[in-house]
């Protein structure tokens, strides 16, 4: 086991190498740069050029890549291209709103999803199971930007119980403003892993094992959730790893609909505004995240499907 | 209704997306995010109502070509990597898309669509980049199962092709997958081309799209909220329609199945076949198998107190489908003997058994008690130990279930001791893999006894062990009855039968019998030693699975017409020297040489069929692929030496789901035979067979004039055939 996950962390570590490389090349592939960006409404060739010699950015692409990773040994992210601040400033301020966010939402998903999932599938068929099933799938459909919309204008417009957007609060200091974008970023993942639990626990209740279970005198309960569950949690948290994809991306969407100054805001103007290296900084942290939580989530499965082997 | 409110979801966004264009009218401009108008105006002053109606077009347009180019590009890619031999092809097509899907699929959208102006094909570009690695890992473990499974390997024994195997079997095995995938790919990309086109991407800030309308309009919404409200429902609308819409289609497949003929309950009148009271699991359940909350036993124990039976059935009779499946079953099992149930496969035998569990199929009619606690050992115990539960941990809890206030601690490793298994925490620790077969077989017994079990039944528990671990079991059994247990034995093995039963009864098509079934042929003298040419040459050969030695330095001659068989404990290499010999597994040293073909013939035939191709098609590809005849001929041939073996034609021309273990078994040496092998390799060729079909099978082997390589437990078989016995143990092969 031991071995197993030394090698998969060597290879996630390699993973968010290329990635950081790739960035690099494909941020400096995007028509334009930081140099004309800053320019703005004055685009003299001769200013763009020296502004472009100020920042470096005439060099040879190899050399700064080179001094990039050279600096990300040490820690140093390098500064906007922008703004002049230190790009872990920059992410750092995103951060807090962000980890709040994805933390409260992944607290509450685990919970939630399993125990719905356990509940579909206690009779499966049962007017219950198809209500909830049919919600999972339908709700899993909706696009997050469409749901929140649509939650801000009935909460936030149409009935003024909550705060349509964060403008103007800190939301970590008025969580209430948080509330419908959590609950914007729960939607999806709980369907998805919900449906997923409760197809394991049907094909479990089916199973030999659960079969001998009764039989040797356990009660329904006891079968259900000690020894059918920890078989159906498996495939369910592989897909959580997934999740964190999604949760990452719709925080961007989350971030930019309810006006909060997160980590996906500071993307999406970083991209505008060609900042190439919070663009990379960024990169590396989602590639960083995504890998550990797969890696977390490899560590898991392991000890849930003990058959499936090293290496598959 | 089930079918309307997807139909409703779906039709409304798509009418307007197709249609909308055409009642847009003449374009007006007035005062942004002003009330005239049905839906007021926008951001710049356009009126909504035209905006809406023109905005449909780009989501349903690029989801469906992007939808269609992921699967153009992302199935043949999978199949590839699924079905190479090569591992670095799998590695090299497959690690990129990795890299792909360890990226947040947003940020994808974000990087990508920054290359290129913004526009359609751009859109199209960063969804199909975003889909392919998903479809293209989605349906490579969907074909990986396929690719490397018996189908294949018997295929390519066959000398089929790589479109037939990999194209043909392959890709028709995944296409449940992909129809089920389709519904989920389709909503995603309709999900990520709206979110795309929301965030800016792709597109151009004033477009007429549903998703800009609702960025660009946000501003507005105290003034204007249909203006985000409108475009919104209808992206809503579109994505949950088309995913209930795919999601029925998906879920109807496995419906159309016939249902499990063990779903109906058991209606017998004075059977005891307990309600599952505290299971309600399986009382709404539609496809799962029923009863299994009759773990008390069949109930009126009272009857039987007293008179020293551990249970009696009398006149049971078990009808599925209208067939009986069991017929006026009347028997006594006094406790502390043991009585043996006999009979061909489908003689009723398991049937019978599980109706003393309370489980039987069907309708169930006549009277089945018991005098407490009915334990069941099954014949592949590894199927009902928990994969992911420590054996201990398990153990524990069913002393606290059974006897409740005891400590569990000492009933555990007395249990364990009584079984012969190890009783410290080491052992205890164990997961169920990390134990033999024989290992897994006492623990399921160690587990029943803690219930102090009236009766037990063992199924077939002497299938596939050597003759060491078969002594063992015998004795267990013994034990057993030895300490008052009633001991119900379902059995092949005619041996063991007369070594422990003190009661028989033979079943045959359900009917008890007085006969007893058929007695193997007495054994020949043994053949003279044979010294032929050299046909196959086995040197220094070794063979490794990651790492773990299996086979080292093995070496075997073998002469034209000379039958060696090879025998050895489970998990000794048998099958591994087998395969290898058949070029079914590489070798990490060493050299295999024939001088001629080779065939081989799989442990369990029924895996290594197609089941969707007749077995009568499938038998005669190995003379149309290795032979040249035409496709007529070779089915000719395969009917008559199919026939030779004992196997109608005519029931081989179904498909393998409607035969039988043993016909299949059959059709499987008649698929190898017809290369005209020099060397054949045979993998426990009699197991599970009945003694009729077995002696069929062993006297066409014996007149067969090619090499023989027959791997099996059967010592019977080995004294029919074998010239010579090898035995695998510790990676070598010695004389026997």
């Amino acid at each position: 086991m031991r071995n197993y996950l030394g090698r998969r962390a060597l290879l996630g570590l390699a993973q968010v190498l290329t990635l950081a490389v790739a960035v690099f090349l494909l941020v400096e592939a995007l028509p334009g740069d930081a140099a004309v960006a800053l320019a703005g409404d004055d685009p003299d060739p001769g200013r763009i050029e020296r502004i472009r010699a100020s920042l470096g950015l005439d060099r040879p692409i190899l050399e700064r890549l080179l001094d990039w990773l050279t600096a990300l040994a040490h820690g140093d992210l390098g500064t906007s291209v922008v703004s002049g601040r230190a790009v872990t400033d920059i992410i750092g301020a995103g951060l807090g709103v962000t980890a709040t966010l994805a933390g409260a939402t992944l607290v509450l998903l685990v919970p939630l999803a399993v125990g719905l999932g356990v509940l579909a599938a206690r009779r499966p068929g049962s007017r219950l199971d198809r209500g909830l099933t049919a919600v999972f799938i339908g709700l899993h459909a909706v696009p997050e930007f469409a749901l929140a919309i649509l939650l801000v204008a009935v909460f936030g417009i149409g009935l003024g119980w909550l705060p349509p957007t964060a403008v103007g609060v800190d939301p970590l200091l008025d969580p209430v403003v948080l509330l419908l974008p959590l609950v914007v970023l729960l939607a999806r993942p709980v369907c998805s892993i919900s449906r997923l639990v409760r197809a394991s626990m049907i094909t479990a209740n089916g199973a030999e094992y659960v079969r001998h279970a009764h039989r040797l005198g356990l009660s329904g309960r006891r079968v259900r959730l000690a020894h059918a569950l920890p078989n159906a949690l498996a495939p369910a948290a592989t897909q959580l790893a997934r999740t964190t994809d999604w949760l990452l991306g719709g925080v961007v969407v989350v971030e930019a609909v309810f006006v909060l100054p997160g980590v996906g805001t500071v993307l999406v103007d970083a991209v505008a505004a060609r900042d190439l290296p919070v663009v990379q900084g960024l990169a590396l942290l989602f590639a960083t995240t995504t890998v550990t939580v797969n890696l977390m989530a490899d560590a898991l499965s392991f000890r849930l499907a003990p058959r499936a082997g090293v290496g598959v | 209704m089930k079918r309307v409110v997807p139909l409703v979801l779906v039709g409304v966004p798509l009418l307007v997306a197709v249609f909308g264009p055409l009642f847009v009218g003449e374009a007006s401009r007035s005062v942004a995010f002003s009330t005239g108008g049905l839906l007021g105006t926008d951001f710049v002053g356009r009126d909504v109502l035209q905006q809406v109606l023109l905005g449909g077009r780009t989501v349903v347009l690029v989801a469906l070509v992007a939808t269609g180019l992921a699967y153009a590009l992302g199935i043949p890619l999978a199949l590839v990597a699924a079905t190479s031999r090569r591992r670095w092809v799998d590695e090299v097509l497959m690690r990129p898309l990795d890299l792909v899907l360890a990226v947040p699929s947003l940020l994808v959208l974000v990087l990508v669509a920054g290359l290129s102006s913004p526009g359609s094909v751009t859109l199209v570009g960063v969804v199909v980049v975003v889909l392919v690695p998903e479809v293209a890992r989605v349906v490579r473990a969907a074909a990986l199962p396929a690719a490397s499974g018996p189908v294949v390997e018997a295929m390519r024994m066959q000398g089929e092709g790589w479109w037939r195997t990999s194209g043909g079997y392959v890709g028709r095995s995944v296409l449940p997958t992909v129809v089920a995938d389709l519904g989920v790919r389709f909503t995603s990309s309709v999900y990520l081309v709206a979110s795309a086109a929301f965030l800016g991407v792709g597109v151009a800030p004033d477009a007429s799209d549903w998703a800009v309308m609702v960025d660009r309009n946000q501003g507005g919404s105290y003034l204007v909220p249909w203006a985000v409200v409108v475009p919104a429902l209808l992206i809503v609308s579109l994505s949950v329609g088309v995913n209930l819409l795919f999601d029925a289609h998906s879920t109807a497949v496995p419906r159309t199945l016939p249902d499990d003929p063990a779903v109906t309950p058991p209606a017998g009148t004075p059977i005891p076949a307990t309600p599952p009271v505290d299971n309600p699991a399986s009382s709404g359940g539609s496809r799962q198998t029923p009863a299994v909350g009759s773990i008390r036993g069949p109930q009126r124990t009272d009857d039987l107190a007293g008179s020293g039976l551990a249970a009696r059935v009398r006149d049971l009779r078990v009808v599925v489908d209208g067939r009986p499946v069991v017929d006026g079953v009347s028997f006594e099992l006094p406790a502390g003997k043991v009585l043996a149930l006999v009979g061909e496969s489908g003689s009723g035998k398991t049937t019978t058994a599980l109706a003393l569990l309370g489980e039987a199929p069907g309708d169930v009619h006549g009277e089945v008690a018991t005098a407490g606690f009915v334990g069941f050992v099954p014949q592949h115990p590894s199927t009902v130990l928990n994969p992911v539960r420590r054996i201990g941990g398990v153990l524990r809890e069913v002393v606290r279930a059974r006897k409740p206030g005891t400590d569990p601690g000492p009933v555990v490793r007395d249990v364990l001791t009584r079984v012969g298994l190890d009783p410290t925490w080491g052992f205890r620790r164990r997961l169920p893999h990390q134990l033999s077969g024989g290992q897994q077989q006492r623990l399921v017994l160690a587990q029943t006894l803690i219930g102090d079990p009236a009766v037990v039944i063992a199924d077939e528990p002497t299938t596939g062990q050597d003759a060491l671990s078969r002594g063992e079991v015998a004795a267990q059994l013994k034990g057993l009855a030895d300490r008052g247990v009633g001991v119900l034995l379902l059995s092949h093995d005619l041996d063991l039968v007369d070594e422990l039963a003190d009661d028989v009864l033979t079943l045959h098509a359900g009917v008890p019998t007085e006969a007893r079934p058929p007695e193997p042929a007495p054994t020949p003298a043994p053949k003279p030693p044979l010294t032929g040419p050299t046909v196959l040459t086995v040197d220094g050969l070794s063979v490794g699975y990651r790492g773990n030695r299996v086979l080292d330095g093995v070496s075997l001659r073998l002469a034209g017409d000379e039958c060696v068989a090879i025998t050895g404990r489970s998990g000794q290499g048998k099958t591994t020297l087998a395969r290898a010999i058949a070029g079914l597994h590489r070798p990490s040293a060493g050299t295999i040489t024939v001088d001629g073909g080779v065939q081989y013939v799989f442990q369990d035939a029924r895996l290594s069929f197609d089941d969707r191709r007749p077995v009568l098609d499938q038998v005669a590809r190995t003379a149309v692929r290795l032979r040249g005849l035409s496709t007529p001929d070779a089915r000719d041939e395969a009917a008559a030496l199919l026939r030779t073996l004992g196997l109608d034609p005519a029931t081989a021309a179904r498909r393998p789901g409607a035969l039988s273990g043993g016909e299949l078994r059959r059709a499987a040496l008649a698929r190898a035979l017809l290369a005209r092998p020099r060397v054949l390799v045979c993998d426990e060729i009699t197991a599970g067979l009945d003694a009729r079909t077995r002696r069929v099978v062993l006297d066409h082997l014996a007149d067969l004039d090619l090499a023989l390589v027959v791997v099996t437990h059967d010592e019977a078989a080995v004294a029919r055939l074998a010239d010579r016995t090898l035995a695998v143990q510790e990676g070598g092969l010695h004389n026997r």
